[in-house]
């Protein structure tokens, strides 16, 4: 079978091809990776679709294919037939491969999968930018439906060429933006032009989670090597909240022109990652009925994944609402933007002590300032009221201790 | 349909009366060469070796060797698809004729034209024209080059009844009388264009009507006799010599085959064919021949056999000749560089 | 480039031929005497082009001079003395044959399509064919639409024939002298509305040869104006009025259409990156998509903007000047056109 680049983001155009982890002849397992690839978010390895063996690479490391392009075909096990045309003519797969892993190392197709990109440059650009190395994604950024020029290109070189003279750039002058940046600038841009927001705000006690985490924290740590945070327990409330209330995890669509709604079949939450140039947003997927120990597993190794920016097929589903927690950076409240194709966000403030009035009295208490954003055009305000006070009291009471340390969460209750 | 004439042309016999006897002979070995020729193209293409199609003379044969007696060596002949007889009654060579049917590099054209094409333009041969009546315009030129040239040369051309009906017919024998041109135009009038009756495309049968609309000299001849053929053609070559300018002659004659090779004829009433055949050319001036002493019937089979092997062997040296390179200089055969 | 340095005379001991201002007509008919008087076996054949001296004058005087065996009128029977052009060759002498406009290239299709083009192939390379077919076609003159076609695109898919255009007097002179000369048939289509036009043209030029492409007859950097015949005045006044703009348009006159030799244009667009053709016919079929199609092959890396090519529209063209006027290829148009692209 082939094996096409996926599309694995809604803005995802090209990849690159960085590394391949497999060769031609290696046998493969369904999800075993083969490939890393870039796109304009991150690197991630694209995982094999099925057990059989790597027959052709047809992606040369370095070069660069559009969505569909074949990268590879697999002999499927089983002794599947191939797709026709590939084992009608068995001399043209065999040649083909070569003959195009050697012309791709020769030079880049700029053909490859019928148009190299949704990056509009003329032939004359596409040179010009080759001979310079210069991004023709960071240019196309400016205005992605006019057609990149030879001129454009030049300027580029010399403002490029000004700029890596000095150590530090000399005010006023421009420095084109990473494909990173670019797409963080552009999706909030769109966001906050394309979704009506409103926000909730709740300050939430965490003294029951603070509670929850000496006590169960030793035994997750030790099962599994990582110490619980408070994002944890966050996502376990919120993933039971979820449950009582799914009509937060509904997102805004337009189908041949008429205004609707898509339902979440399951409960995907993204996490907001803090990178040294940018963000991203891994997934942490089927979140019902996860036990903390899973969560905290889950929420690890996204983690980790985002940071060393692998992300995998998985990360790029659709999901209706992340979380994004500035807490440990100081920031005592903020307001989070939704992410384009989403339709809330919660943005989780430093945790931190404050003056609460409690029987009459005034003490002090751990907590965190939540901030829920949410699209007014698929969740109203009565909804989302409800949620955040739900979320609330799900953290306020905490996880219920258990004989084993794993944590079921506790069936919707009827209230609201 | 119509009766084959029986009496000769309307011209005096007087040029046929002067050829010696080795003249006469000679008709009858062109004759039977061309005879040999195409019955050997027949067995060829059957065997594969022809490709594409061909269009054979059998029965015509009179016409060819009936006007090429009439002319000189420096005289310009031109033809048609159906033109095997012409070239051979002007002694283009078996083998590279042979072989140009055969698609060999040893071919006249070097397999590049094949049978419609043979063109031996040192045999004064300039061309063959695969489109009906094209070949007329070029024998004016070439008329208007042998008036020019003052050399008394003279340009025949060889075509079919169904070439009259063309607009290049009628352009190019207005053309030679305004301009007195000395150029023959040799009509051989099977009755069929392709597979239609004559009388189906054309007002007429005779087609000499046509040429003395133009005002033109004409001559309406049996063309299966070939002695009426050279009787009528060399009275006309001389007047075109002597810059009297063009004669039409009509030779009435009959092809024993089908157009083409694919064309098995079912169109003709085969009692039509039936009394054609048997007034064969060859067979006939066998007959007169072997009547006036001349030629005895052995004499005149083994005329035959030895023109068969020479044909065969032509044949089969043709067949053993090697193809032609498909990455030779073509352009070369284009454009002179 | 040293294409068309071979066209002006020049051998290095002889003395440079003299210059006069002739018109395109003029010079016309100096090739053809000049030619006529050189080579005994050239005659030229025609409707009224012997004492009428062509109803276009493109023949004036030759009669007098060489008589009416050499000068020869015909009946109005085109595939008659075209087909008779091909029997002259092929015996010996080099016929030219005019055709009073090209239009009429029609009659005598056949003749030059599957005779002239092809009989030396078929032959297998024997025999040469000698022939010059010169026609007169195009638009402006409110001739109607049956006797204002360039017919630039008729028979150039057929192999075998060479076909030239020239666009100003002295093209006229030097590549019908060269046409004359070469040994295989070539057709050459004049322009009606240039048989005015003055230039300065060599007088008893000997040293001449067919161009082997187009030819740059004006430089400049921003873009590539590719045209043909009457076409090649009005990018040059379009080059004009984007020069008073600042942009500098290179200008190149095709002048060989067949055989097709696109390498000049590429060189040109790879300086440019900007290619504009334009032709007076109508847009299918003609030698620009040739041109943009060969030069998309040779200079990809170097277009900056898709090629563009001007034409006549996809219909016959009107008789009314009003009409007609409009829609010819006009140097605003051209100079539009370039900028678009810019």
């Amino acid at each position: 079978m082939d094996f096409s680049v996926p599309k694995l983001s809604a803005t995802m155009e090209t990849v690159k091809v960085l590394r391949w982890l497999k060769q031609a002849g290696d046998k493969v397992t369904m999800g075993e990776p083969l490939v890393e690839l870039e796109t304009d978010k991150a690197t991630m390895e694209v995982e094999s679709p099925a057990d059989g063996t790597l027959e052709a690479v047809l992606g040369a490391e370095g070069e660069e294919l559009a969505v569909g392009a074949v990268l590879a075909r697999l002999a499927i096990a089983g002794g599947l037939a191939a797709p026709d045309h590939a084992k009608s003519a068995p001399p043209t797969v065999a040649a083909a491969p070569k003959h195009e892993a050697n012309s791709a190392a020769a030079a880049p197709r700029s053909s490859a999968g019928g148009s190299e990109s949704r990056i509009l440059a003329s032939p004359f650009a596409r040179r010009l930018a080759k001979m310079n190395g210069t991004d023709l994604s960071s240019l196309a950024a400016a205005s992605p439906l006019t057609r990149i020029r030879g001129r454009d290109v030049i300027a580029a070189i010399e403002a490029a060429g000004v700029d890596k003279k000095l150590a530090v750039p000399a005010s006023g002058h421009f420095e084109p933006f990473s494909a990173m940046r670019r797409q963080i600038a552009e999706s909030v841009a769109l966001s906050r032009k394309m979704i009506p927001s409103f926000v909730i705000d709740r300050w939430v006690e965490t003294t029951a989670i603070e509670q929850a985490r000496i006590t169960l924290g030793p035994s997750i740590e030790q099962s599994t090597g990582i110490k619980p945070t408070l994002t944890d327990f966050l996502l376990l409330a919120l993933a039971e909240s979820f449950a009582v209330h799914p009509g937060i995890l509904d997102r805004w669509r337009e189908e041949n022109g008429r205004a609707g709604r898509v339902r979440a079949s399951s409960i995907d939450i993204g996490l907001v990652v803090a990178l040294p140039e940018g963000v991203m947003i891994p997934v942490l997927c089927d979140l019902a009925g996860k036990s903390l120990r899973e969560i905290v597993q889950a929420r690890h190794d996204a983690v980790q994944r985002a940071r060393s920016g692998r992300l995998l097929q998985d990360d790029l589903r659709a999901v209706s609402f992340s979380v994004s927690n500035l807490g440990k950076y100081g920031a005592d409240r903020f307001e989070a933007i939704i992410y384009p194709h989403q339709s809330g966000i919660l943005a989780v403030g430093r945790q931190h002590e404050r003056a609460v009035v409690r029987a009459g009295g005034i003490a002090a208490a751990k907590g965190v300032n939540l901030t829920l954003s949410l699209d007014h055009r698929v969740i109203d305000g009565l909804l989302g009221a409800q949620f955040i006070h739900t979320l609330a009291e799900r953290m306020e009471r905490g996880p219920r201790e258990t004989e084993n340390d794993s944590y079921r969460p506790a069936p919707p209750a009827s209230r609201t | 349909m119509s009766e084959p004439p029986r009496e000769s042309g309307s011209a005096s016999n007087q040029a046929a009366a002067a050829l010696s006897v080795e003249d006469r002979i000679g008709l009858f070995r062109t004759m039977t060469l061309i005879r040999e020729f195409e019955e050997q193209v027949h067995r060829s293409y059957l065997e594969g070796l022809v490709h594409g199609t061909t269009h054979l003379c059998n029965g015509q044969e009179a016409v060819s060797a009936g006007v090429a007696k009439a002319l000189r060596d420096d005289d310009y002949v031109s033809y048609t698809y159906r033109g095997h007889g012409q070239c051979l009654a002007r002694g283009m060579d078996l083998e590279a004729a042979f072989a140009e049917l055969f698609g060999r590099e040893t071919g006249v054209c070097g397999g590049i034209g094949g049978s419609m094409h043979l063109t031996d333009i040192d045999r004064g041969l300039i061309g063959a024209f695969g489109i009906v009546g094209a070949g007329l315009p070029v024998a004016v030129g070439a008329g208007l080059s042998a008036q020019l040239a003052g050399r008394k040369q003279v340009s025949v051309c060889f075509f079919g009844d169904g070439a009259t009906n063309i607009g290049a017919f009628h352009e190019a024998m207005n053309m030679a009388q305004v301009w007195k041109l000395p150029v023959i135009f040799v009509c051989e009038n099977n009755l069929y264009g392709e597979f239609s009756h004559i009388l189906h495309t054309t007002p007429y049968e005779n087609l000499v009507v046509r040429a003395a609309g133009y005002s033109m000299q004409t001559e309406l001849v049996d063309g299966n006799d070939v002695l009426a053929v050279y009787d009528a053609a060399a009275p006309a070559v001389s007047r075109a010599r002597d810059g009297e300018g063009p004669t039409f002659i009509e030779c009435k004659t009959y092809r024993h085959r089908g157009h083409s090779r694919t064309d098995p004829a079912k169109y003709r009433d085969p009692a039509e064919v039936e009394a054609w055949l048997k007034r064969d050319p060859i067979s006939l001036y066998r007959a007169e021949l072997g009547a006036a002493g001349l030629l005895s019937d052995a004499e005149a089979e083994g005329i035959a056999a030895e023109l068969r092997l020479l044909v065969k062997s032509a044949a089969d040296r043709a067949a053993a000749a090697p193809w032609p390179s498909p990455t030779q200089d073509f352009m070369a055969r284009t454009f002179v560089q | 480039m040293t294409a068309n340095e071979k066209i002006i005379s020049t051998g290095a001991a002889a003395a440079p031929p003299s210059m006069h201002e002739i018109t395109y007509r003029d010079a016309i008919v100096a090739a053809l005497r000049e030619e006529m008087r050189r080579d005994p076996k050239t005659l030229i054949m025609g409707e009224d082009i012997g004492e009428s001296g062509g109803p276009f004058k493109t023949c004036q005087g030759l009669y007098e001079e060489f008589g009416a065996a050499r000068v020869r009128d015909t009946p109005i029977a085109e595939a008659g003395f075209v087909g008779a052009a091909l029997g002259l060759a092929l015996t010996g002498f080099r016929p030219i044959v005019e055709i009073m406009f090209s239009d009429f290239l029609g009659v005598c299709f056949d003749q030059i399509a599957n005779s002239i083009a092809k009989h030396r192939f078929m032959s297998g390379g024997r025999v040469k064919i000698p022939i010059v077919i010169r026609a007169l076609g195009g638009a402006g003159l409110r001739f109607g639409a049956q006797h204002s076609q360039t017919a630039e695109s008729w028979l150039l898919s057929v192999p075998g024939l060479k076909i030239i255009c020239p666009s100003n007097p002295e093209q006229a002179y030097l590549m019908l002298k060269a046409a004359i000369r070469d040994d295989n048939p070539v057709l050459v289509l004049e322009h009606k509305a240039l048989l005015s036009m003055k230039g300065l043209v060599p007088a008893g030029a000997d040293d001449v040869a067919m161009p082997t492409g187009p030819r740059v007859l004006r430089p400049g950097r921003h873009a590539t104006i590719v045209a043909s015949l009457a076409m090649v005045g009005k990018a040059l006044a379009a080059a004009d009025s984007l020069k008073a703009e600042g942009i500098e348009a290179e200008v190149i006159d095709i002048q060989v259409l067949r055989p097709m030799n696109v390498a000049p244009i590429s060189d040109s667009v790879r300086r440019t990156n900007i290619l504009v053709t334009v032709e007076e016919q109508a847009p299918t079929g003609g030698w620009s998509s040739d041109v943009v199609a060969d030069v998309v092959s040779q200079a990809f890396d170097y277009l900056d903007a898709p090629p563009a090519r001007v034409t006549l529209p996809d219909h016959p063209l009107p008789y009314s000047p009003h009409l007609e006027d409009a829609l010819i290829p006009s140097p605003e148009r051209i100079a539009a056109t370039v900028k678009s692209l810019l």
